[in-house]
């Protein structure tokens, strides 16, 4: 965006008091801002709703009509304007007066219509707006212009081919230069930065990184200019342009490097680079020439050293040759016969300083060594590799001590400790003596290459099933079959991740990388290894916030003072003792001490009872918040093993010591943190039975949508009649709930219900229900600094019953007092 | 009396095994054991040497702390007697010797020993029967656990007996040993060896003894001179053999002090391993090689040129495990200091650039390829420039460096700097040419080259002043070293009277640019002048053009020294000297 043609589209840096829309135009090229009193086509102040989709479904006059006012938004592709409404609900729109029995397809009806529009309801001749430069008319003046600027929906809308991002860029750019200094678009200094650190994150990520590094710095051309002194910003572009700047020396390094044929530096140098290989395919096909290269290179040095008798360095080429494709068997074969040279070469330069055992010394050692062999024959393996090392006191370097060590870390399934006790072994015996050492070694490689392949599909299934924990199990114990099996290292690292052992998790994936980094791996999860490792992991949620407040009953999270909602849950912190609604219901919350044991619902008459439920809450040790909820007459049984109790469990907060759901999110792209609330748009007072809903949460670890989960009965219906809870705060206070309904395929329709909390200092005095029928209140009473009580009126969306809550006495949460 | 014969037994048998010991290996636990038999007194064909060359062996295994039981002329009964005394002796751990001077056969590929009374046989199995076959020695020497068993063979020398039962002519190859075993022929498998008729040893023993008593030479080391030195003395017509499954290095002298050497040629081995590992890139073995010579102080140009290497290979040796370790910018560092050490190591300049490019040092990286770009062969200027070209879309001073174009040749001080291993880089030379008279001032190389000291005497008449011979138009006219014979130099016969001009003491700076001149005048005007062995003129007077320095000026008539005098030659000054 050139700064001369931003100057020039400032036609109007304040709007009149009388207007309250704004007209978005584009006339030679440049996009114009027009303060709006009211807007008319083909001089009707009323137009025709389509619907979804851009076309006719029938007779004009059938359609039916609404009166201009709304927001409409010119949809570039189709060439017809859309009634606009964010998150749903959305109509395209037929203009009135066009001859009802000729008329033509809409966006040829919109070719032909005028638009016009006035500044000022005193204005007496509207101004005409060629049909052709109208972008849209947004009712909500420059608030809404400023929503527009960072809302997808409508931008895909206005930028049509050119794409979402094309008409952000230059709407946004427009819209500051316009209107930056008015309160109304502070939010977009907010937004421009969040959209830079979300490219930059995605950078990091290796996730389009090309794509995200240009758009993330075309908002930083637009931000060095319109808010070029803030600190935030000025950090977000250096970095940025720190990325640009590194990205392209990389690629530079790589293509000279590979130019230079230097495939073992090309491959060392690919390695921070590879999670961006998705934006490079060109370098990606070079990786894998460089593997191949350095390949061939090792394995003809290791045979021309072979050829000289440098064994040693013969061995080493070939081993590294090897692991450029370690699914090669005539290389494997290579490597065996330089290591047979070359542990013989070394065995027979030691022949003679072999130690030199006394009689009695030797009496010992066979003893011990015994010892260990009929302690091997009972399966006492931990006795049996005692003796051994009692043995190795004596004489370390003894073959059949050696050897029988090896047998028992064989039987013991170490085979990577009894094979590099085999190495030691061939590196000491010669001639004959080789013989045991290379029968056993072959045993032990049948057992390892037997022991990985099983291993290998039962950790695809585990995982898969989000056995955590069985996945780390037995990914653990397979690597004391092979230490270096990219399978094994792969799901020990993301099984350790998952199970909150990050470093340990980061090291086996660093690993992972490391033995991977061959013509046998599978580049997608090398990429995806890379871009885990590199582009950060998720915070995780469980530091304490600072303050001195409550600690949510549901997450078991200390919060702050003040905190009236669970940012981990979205319950209700303060403790309820009981509920009095209207209809002779009576409710009572059982605690047991900091936990809530049970809802009982009580009904003063039979005749009156409905069909609330009793709630059962479940705890287990270890885990701080509630594990499972239920309505039901007794709490389940849970069980020990975790990945057990994960299973069974109903509710799993980010803070669940037993697996870190964010990085899980970030490995799996699955969530699976559950939430429960007592009814469908987490109202804290009523409880009709549980909802399970999936959490998603913020970078900041707050709860930010809840999508209702179908019932087991209700999944053959799939999404229909669900919502989605859209969660907003202000720092750590909820500042609203919005509910959204969701269609039969889970896509998000209109807004049904909305609580916004209102706050005094850090008192919650009431909550203002919207529910799209009456509106009503939820008023707290406090005491001093003591929330005694709240007073719910009747909430047409849930159960139609108002209710008088009594909070535990003296558990409830306090503010900092007048 | 007993007693004391007992007493003197046990005291020898002490001092026998104290010399054992003194030359035991480390590790070489048991005894050193030898039996040494030297037959001459064949009824037919009778030997000249084998008898002295039993006694040479016997003093040299002595020497090398064998236990020897020597028999000279045994018939089959005596050498059936010597043979199993010395199988009894060994034992496990020992190192047996058997050593055999005489006639010797194959039999049906079996290696037959002839004892001094084996007089005829009716067939071939009479002949085994009546000789002594080595095959169920070897079957003792397996029973006998004995560390290692050496068996030199100085036989075939001329066969009675494969004359009369057409046998093939010398000893089969070597099936029945078994493992542990050194076995050593005087002469290739199937061909006959000499006796040394005018010597007092076979050249095989007279080689063999003569080498043994050498500290640090494995037995192959000891096998391998004798067998150069056999070769040469019969003009490679004999060339001894030798078969071994040793599993460990054996000496009959080891290394004293550990590993010192003192033989030359060892050394010199070690020096010639030193420079092929270096060649190879074995920068930890060619550092051992080298530390191992300087250790042994050989003096002279080997020790010199190990000690020079060393700083280089070290070097070179921590670059590399440092680029391995992935001390990227620690190893490119290290490629430097190797660059500074040897400025043509165009392989080390690769390397630091490849270090500093995954160090992110990319200025470094192209000072380092502008390095390859000045002193490299051709494919590799081009591999430099590839690199540049991939580097200049984001380092800025990799595009000057390609903007720059061709590169100035280094000067020929720096060419030939340190240039002490291999040639000088000539594909450089050839690529510097072929850049054209544009890129390259011929005239400055040319400069750069030493002048000659003699100046060319005019084709005719009498010069007061010799003119500078022409600068070479073209390198390759400048390149040789030794200049070819011009046809019409003036030729000086011994027989000639002449003046001999030599510096004194034989060496001057031969790159210096600054020269005196002098005029040698005589009465006499027919006489030659030969400068540093160099007919330059056949005519007084003569000028001559000479660094500074002292010259003998000797005057030569039919061969003899006429007159010597000397005279000392300044800078810039022109001289005369009448004789």
């Amino acid at each position: 965006m050139q700064h001369s043609k931003l100057a020039c589209l400032a036609l109007f840096c304040a709007l009149p008091a009388s207007a309250q829309g704004l007209l978005v135009t584009r006339a030679d090229g440049n996009i114009q801002f027009a303060p709006v009193y009211s807007l008319a086509v083909n001089g009707k102040e009323k137009i025709h709703l389509l619907g979804a989709k851009p076309e006719l479904s029938g007779p004009v006059d059938k359609l039916p009509g609404a009166k201009l006012g709304a927001t409409l938004i010119n949809d570039a592709r189709s060439g017809v304007p859309m009634q606009y409404q964010k998150g749903g609900g959305s109509a395209y729109v037929y203009p009135d007066g066009i001859p009802k029995k000729t008329a033509p397809a809409p966006p040829q009806a919109w070719k032909e219509s005028s638009i016009s529009y006035k500044k000022a309801k005193q204005d007496k001749v509207p101004v005409p707006v060629p049909a052709g430069q109208f972008l849209a008319f947004l009712s909500n003046g420059v608030q809404e212009l400023s929503d527009i600027c960072m809302d997808p929906g409508a931008l895909a809308l206005i930028g049509g081919k050119s794409g979402a991002f094309a008409a952000q860029l230059e709407l946004t750019a427009a819209a500051v230069n316009a209107f930056g200094t008015q309160p109304e678009m502070a939010p977009v200094e907010r937004k421009t930065l969040d959209f830079m650190l979300a490219r930059q994150h995605r950078f990091d990520d290796g996730a389009d990184s090309v794509k995200s590094l240009t758009e993330g710095l075309r908002f930083a051309e637009l931000s060095a200019k319109a808010y070029p002194n803030q600190t935030e910003h000025r950090q977000i572009r250096k970095q940025l342009a720190d990325s640009k700047l590194w990205i392209d020396k990389r690629a530079a390094v790589l293509q000279a490097l590979y130019t230079g044929s230097q495939w073992d530096a090309f491959l060392v140098s690919y390695r921070e680079f590879e999670k961006h290989e998705g934006s490079f395919p060109e370098l990606a096909a070079k990786r894998t020439e460089a593997l191949r290269n350095s390949l061939d290179s090792h394995w003809k040095n290791g045979k021309e050293r072979m050829a000289r008798s440098e064994y040693r360095r013969a061995f080493n080429e070939l081993k590294f040759a090897g692991q450029r494709k370690p699914s090669d068997s005539l290389l494997r074969n290579d490597v065996s016969i330089a290591w047979g040279q070359y542990s013989r070469e070394v065995a027979v330069d030691r022949q003679n300083k072999r130690k030199q055992l006394s009689a009695g010394e030797q009496d010992v050692l066979e003893q011990d060594r015994a010892w260990a062999q009929r302690y091997k024959q009972q399966n006492k393996l931990d006795e049996a590799l005692a003796k051994i090392a009692e043995a190795e006191k004596t004489d370390a370097e003894s073959l059949p001590v050696l050897l029988t060590k090896a047998e028992i870390l064989g039987a013991r399934k170490e085979v990577v400790k009894a094979l590099a006790t085999l190495d030691r072994y061939d590196q000491l015996a010669i001639d004959k003596e080789r013989d045991a050492g290379n029968k056993l070694r072959t045993e032990l490689l049948f057992e390892k290459t037997d022991g990985i392949d099983t291993a290998r599909k039962k950790l695809a299934d585990h995982w898969a099933a989000g056995r955590y924990h069985q996945t780390l199990d037995l990914a653990n114990q397979s690597l004391r079959l092979d230490d270096r099996a990219p399978v094994i290292l792969y799901y020990a690292g993301v099984a350790s991740m998952a199970t909150r052992h990050r470093k340990e998790g980061a090291a086996l994936l660093t690993k992972f990388l490391e033995t991977s980094d061959n013509l046998d791996s599978d580049g997608l999860l090398r990429a995806s290894v890379a871009r885990i490792l590199t582009g950060g992991l998720p915070a995780s949620p469980n530091t304490p916030a600072p303050g001195d407040g409550e600690t949510s009953w549901f997450s078991g999270r200390k919060l702050p003072a003040g905190i009236f909602y669970d940012p981990l849950s979205g319950t209700f912190v303060p403790k309820i003792d009981h509920i009095t609604a209207s209809n002779k219901m009576y409710v009572k919350f059982a605690w047991d001490g900091d936990r809530l044991k049970s809802i009982m619902p009580s009904f003063e008459k039979v005749q009156q009872t409905t069909n609330e439920k009793p709630f059962y809450f479940t705890y287990s040790d270890g885990v701080p918040h509630v594990v499972a909820v239920d309505a039901g007459e007794t709490p389940r049984k849970i069980p020990k093993d975790p990945d057990a109790l994960l299973k069974e469990s109903n509710v799993l907060l980010p803070n669940n010591p037993l697996v870190d759901a964010p990085v899980i999110q970030k490995l799996t792209g699955k969530g699976i943190t559950l939430g429960v609330a007592g009814n469908r748009f987490f109202h804290p007072f009523v409880w009709e039975r549980p909802y399970y809903f999936a959490l998603t949460y913020d970078d900041q670890g707050r709860l930010q949508f809840a999508r209702q989960l179908p019932e087991a009965k209700e999944t053959i219906i799939r999404a229909a009649g669900l919502v989605e809870v859209e969660f907003e705060w202000n720092g750590l206070k909820l500042a609203s709930v919005t509910a959204y309904s969701l269609d039969d395929k889970g896509v998000r329709g209109g807004e049904v219900y909305s609580r916004t909390m209102n706050y005094v200092q850090d008192k919650l005095m009431g909550e203002d229900v919207h529910s799209g029928q009456r509106d009503t209140k939820i008023k707290y009473v406090w005491n001093g600094a003591t929330l005694v009580s709240a007073d719910c009126g009747k909430d047409e969306a849930l159960d139609n019953r108002s209710r008088d809550v009594v909070f535990a006495g003296g558990s409830g949460t306090r503010g900092r007092g007048k | 009396m007993r007693k004391l014969t007992t007493a003197f037994l046990v005291t020898v048998a002490f001092s026998l095994a104290q010399l054992c010991l003194a030359q035991q290996q480390p590790g070489e636990e048991g005894k050193r054991i030898a039996l040494v038999i030297g037959n001459d007194n064949y009824s037919s064909q009778a030997l000249k040497n084998a008898v002295n060359d039993a006694r040479a062996m016997q003093r040299a295994l002595s020497g090398a702390g064998f236990q020897v039981l020597e028999r000279e002329n045994a018939g089959k009964v005596a050498m059936d007697e010597a043979v199993a005394a010395f199988l009894e002796k060994i034992g496990p751990g020992d190192v047996a010797l058997l050593y055999y001077a005489g006639h010797a056969i194959q039999i049906e590929n079996e290696n037959v020993l002839v004892p001094t009374d084996f007089e005829s046989a009716r067939s071939l199995i009479d002949a085994k029967f009546k000789a002594f076959s080595l095959a169920p020695v070897f079957e003792y020497f397996k029973k006998s656990r004995a560390k290692s068993v050496i068996v030199i063979i100085d036989a075939c020398r001329s066969n009675p007996v494969a004359q009369t039962h057409s046998l093939k002519a010398g000893l089969a190859t070597p099936l029945e040993a078994g493992r542990n075993t050194y076995i050593a022929f005087s002469t290739a498998p199937n061909n006959v060896a000499g006796d040394n008729p005018n010597g007092r040893n076979s050249w095989f023993t007279e080689a063999l003894a003569a080498t043994i008593p050498l500290p640090g030479l494995t037995i192959d080391d000891v096998f391998t001179r004798v067998r150069d030195k056999v070769e040469n003395a019969t003009g490679g017509k004999q060339s001894p053999a030798s078969f071994s499954n040793l599993t460990s290095k054996f000496y009959f002298h080891p290394p004293t002090n550990g590993e010192s050497v003192s033989n030359e040629t060892l050394i010199a081995k070690w020096l010639d391993d030193a420079l092929r590992n270096e060649q190879y890139g074995n920068w930890s073995e060619a550092i051992d090689l080298a530390e191992r010579i300087v250790k042994q102080k050989p003096g002279g140009t080997i020790e010199e040129t190990a000690q020079s290497r060393l700083p280089y290979l070290k070097v070179r040796d921590d670059a590399q495990a440092k680029f391995e370790k992935g001390d990227f910018a620690d190893a490119t560092a290290q490629y430097e200091r190797a660059l500074t050490l040897e400025p043509f190591d165009v392989d080390a300049a690769f390397e630091g650039s490849t270090g500093a490019l995954l160090s992110d040092n990319l200025p470094r990286a192209v000072q380092l390829l502008q390095v390859i770009r000045e002193r490299g062969t051709s494919a590799q200027v081009a591999r430099a420039d590839s690199i540049l070209k991939e580097l200049a879309v984001v380092e800025p001073s990799a595009n000057a460096v390609l903007k720059s174009g061709a590169i100035k040749p280094p000067g020929f001080h720096e060419v030939f700097h340190t240039q002490k291993f291999g040639a000088p880089d000539w594909d450089t030379g050839w690529r510097l040419a072929r850049q054209g008279p544009v890129a390259v001032d011929y005239g400055a190389i040319a400069k750069q080259i030493p002048q000659p000291p003699v100046i060319a005497p005019p084709a005719t008449g009498v010069p007061s002043v010799a003119a500078i011979p022409p600068q070479p138009t073209e390198v390759a006219q400048a390149a040789p070293v030794v200049a070819a014979p011009n046809p019409e130099e003036p030729r000086i016969t011994l027989d000639d009277l002449y003046v001999d001009v030599k510096a004194v003491g034989g060496s001057r700076d031969l790159v210096t640019e600054e020269f005196g001149s002098l005029t040698i005048r005589s009465s006499k005007k027919d006489m030659g002048v030969m400068v540093d062995g160099r007919a330059v003129s056949r005519k007084l007077p003569y000028t001559v053009k000479l660094p500074p320095g002292k010259y003998d000026i000797r005057t030569i008539g039919a061969g003899k020294q006429l007159a010597e005098r000397r005279i000392e030659v300044k800078s810039g000054v022109s001289a005369n000297l009448d004789l």
